[in-house]
């Protein structure tokens, strides 16, 4: 399938030649940039029930997060989604992930707790991992006090947060954590170590054009990305793992790690829906202010969610 | 969970049954094996286990303590005595003692003080015929000021009152200490129960709590329970007349 036009024409124009490369950029030079940039394409942020700042303890201080909780309803309270945001493990923010987070909350009915894991490449691997994992047992510990179920939990993330979401769902899994009924994984990193076809095709021009830097700046040492914590792709035990809806794009450098990741879920014997939106580039799911169509991509994470937690 | 045989068929008191940490108390000596008396102004329970006696009443009247204290004792023995009663009227006025509304400071000093002191009074000559311990919950209050206690300012009644227990604990340890009678203290730091149920109803404060404490969690009545369960068995034989600290680090930070 052909690109989606408007993105076609947008990756078409001649590249800016003022533009600074992330790789010379300063850790917080590119967070900056990157903010100010997600927030000219973000999505027009939903009205949700309430939103809250807050911190919860993390392994090395306070961890921020935010939560988004839907219009009060009569019933059961509604299920958790601890979030991890993209942006390449190096950037990334509440508040660049503000405008899905609450798209996801206000559609699905769900929860929403956003977190602020610490990040590289100041944090190295684990450290982001145990960041989310700590943060997923202290949310669902406290699931109630912040107007959620404890008994219905799921775990989600973009990209790099996909990456992180994956390996949280093996800690929670391998340490006897609290039990995760569904993961959300949006164009996750699956693989630091791949070489596939959609890298060599896609990686240059189509928006994510710097993968190399940011697994470098995850990663301690290469022997990192053979960690099945760092490289879900490369766990030696996939199984027992949560249901899960991975989303991919057609023309993203991490759509056959991202298709490889779901398929071997499935053999493993987890129920998994994958779907490819095979106009769309890394990152779509981010930028629905700039691409309405790209909304679809949110929809279907809202209602995988409700399918999910059988909500209406 | 530890497990503490000793208990088995011993006669036990629990005061502020009704909920929190009286209920995990008297639930935690009930599935030891020991037969509990359980007292408090509210309803019964649900979730209170069923062999438990339960008897509403107010432990600040002295005829209601000493009846329930002589039938909680099995041939004149009573082994254990957990005063878990206690009351923060933050939400009616207690606060900074120059304001203060008398009646609030009278009526908490009186369930958290008095109440525990009638019912020690009430117990002691079973305690003393079993040689069994008494633990008093107070708080970390009773032992130092916390900063931002009530929403920022003081609570100097309920204060007060849980220093007075870490007092009475130590002064009923020396005392009854020659007939084997043991006394201590628990003092927990925050812990999630129904009189702190309309500040961790916020999820603003169980943050702010959570980050506060080392351990980066609020407490539950079942830490307190742990604790009390120790104090009260026959490993702490060699223990009286200290402060249990459960919460989870809050003291030991500056």
């Amino acid at each position: 399938m052909e690109l989606e036009p408007k993105l076609k024409e947008i990756l078409s124009l001649p590249p800016d030649p003022n533009e600074i490369p992330v790789e010379t950029m300063a850790p917080e030079e590119a967070r900056r940039t990157w903010k100010a940039d997600m927030a000219q394409v973000a999505g027009k942020p939903v009205a949700v029930g309430e939103v809250r700042d807050l911190s919860l303890p993390g392994p090395a201080g306070p961890l921020a997060f935010r939560l988004y909780k839907p219009a009060a309803k009569p019933g059961k309270a509604p299920p958790l989604l601890v979030y991890l945001h993209g942006g390449g493990w190096i950037r990334g923010d509440l508040d660049t992930h503000d405008d899905i987070c609450r798209y996801l909350c206000l559609h699905s009915g769900c929860v929403v707790a956003s977190v602020a894991y610490r990040l590289s490449p100041e944090a190295k691997f684990p450290e982001p991992v145990d960041d989310a994992y700590a943060a997923l047992l202290w949310l669902a510990k406290e699931a109630g006090a912040l107007g959620a179920d404890p008994a219905r939990l799921a775990i989600g993330g973009d990209s790099a947060g996909g990456n992180i979401a994956c390996a949280v769902t093996m800690l929670a899994r391998d340490r006897k954590g609290p039990r995760i009924d569904f993961q959300l994984l949006i164009y996750p990193v699956t693989d630091l170590a791949s070489a596939t076809e959609s890298k060599r095709l896609y990686s240059k021009g189509y928006l994510l054009n710097s993968m190399p830097f940011y697994i470098a700046s995850y990663i301690k040492n290469e022997a990192d990305k053979q960690n099945g914590l760092a490289s879900p792709l490369r766990a030696a035990d996939l199984s027992r793992l949560p249901p899960a809806f991975v989303l991919t794009a057609g023309y993203d450098p991490l759509r056959d790690e991202g298709e490889a990741y779901a398929e071997k879920l499935k053999a493993a014997g987890v129920n998994v829906t994958l779907k490819r939106y095979a106009d769309m580039i890394h990152g779509f799911v981010s930028i629905t202010g700039l691409i309405p169509s790209a909304e679809l991509g949110l929809a279907d994470s809202a209602a995988a969610l409700r399918r999910a937690f059988g909500l209406q | 969970m530890a497990n503490y045989p000793e208990f088995r068929g011993r006669a036990a008191l629990v005061t502020g049954a009704g909920g929190g940490i009286g209920l995990a108390i008297a639930n935690a000596l009930a599935g030891a094996g020991a037969r509990v008396t359980a007292l408090d102004l509210k309803e019964r329970p649900t979730s209170l286990a069923v062999g438990v006696s339960y008897r509403t009443g107010d432990i600040t009247d002295e005829a209601f303590v000493r009846r329930a204290a002589q039938e909680s004792a099995i041939d004149g023995r009573l082994h254990a005595l957990a005063n878990a009663a206690g009351i923060a009227l933050n939400d009616r006025g207690d606060g900074a003692l120059e304001t203060m509304d008398l009646a609030v400071w009278n009526r908490t000093i009186e369930v958290n003080l008095t109440g525990a002191a009638f019912v020690s009074r009430a117990a002691l000559p079973y305690l003393k015929a079993a040689r069994g311990a008494i633990v008093h919950i107070a708080s970390i209050v009773g032992l130092r000021n916390m900063e931002n206690i009530n929403a920022g300012g003081p609570l100097d009644a309920y204060q007060v009152s849980k220093h007075g227990l870490v007092g009475l604990a130590r002064s009923l340890a020396m005392q009854y200490a020659p007939d084997g009678v043991r006394c201590n203290t628990v003092c927990p730091g925050a812990v999630r129960s129904p009189m702190t149920e309309a500040i961790y109803r916020d999820p603003a404060r169980v943050s702010a709590m959570s980050v506060r404490t080392p351990l980066g969690r609020v407490g539950e009545p079942e830490d307190i329970a742990n604790a009390t369960l120790f104090l009260l068995s026959d490993a702490a034989s060699f223990i009286t007349g200290i402060d249990l600290v459960v919460d989870g680090g809050l003291m030991a930070k500056l």
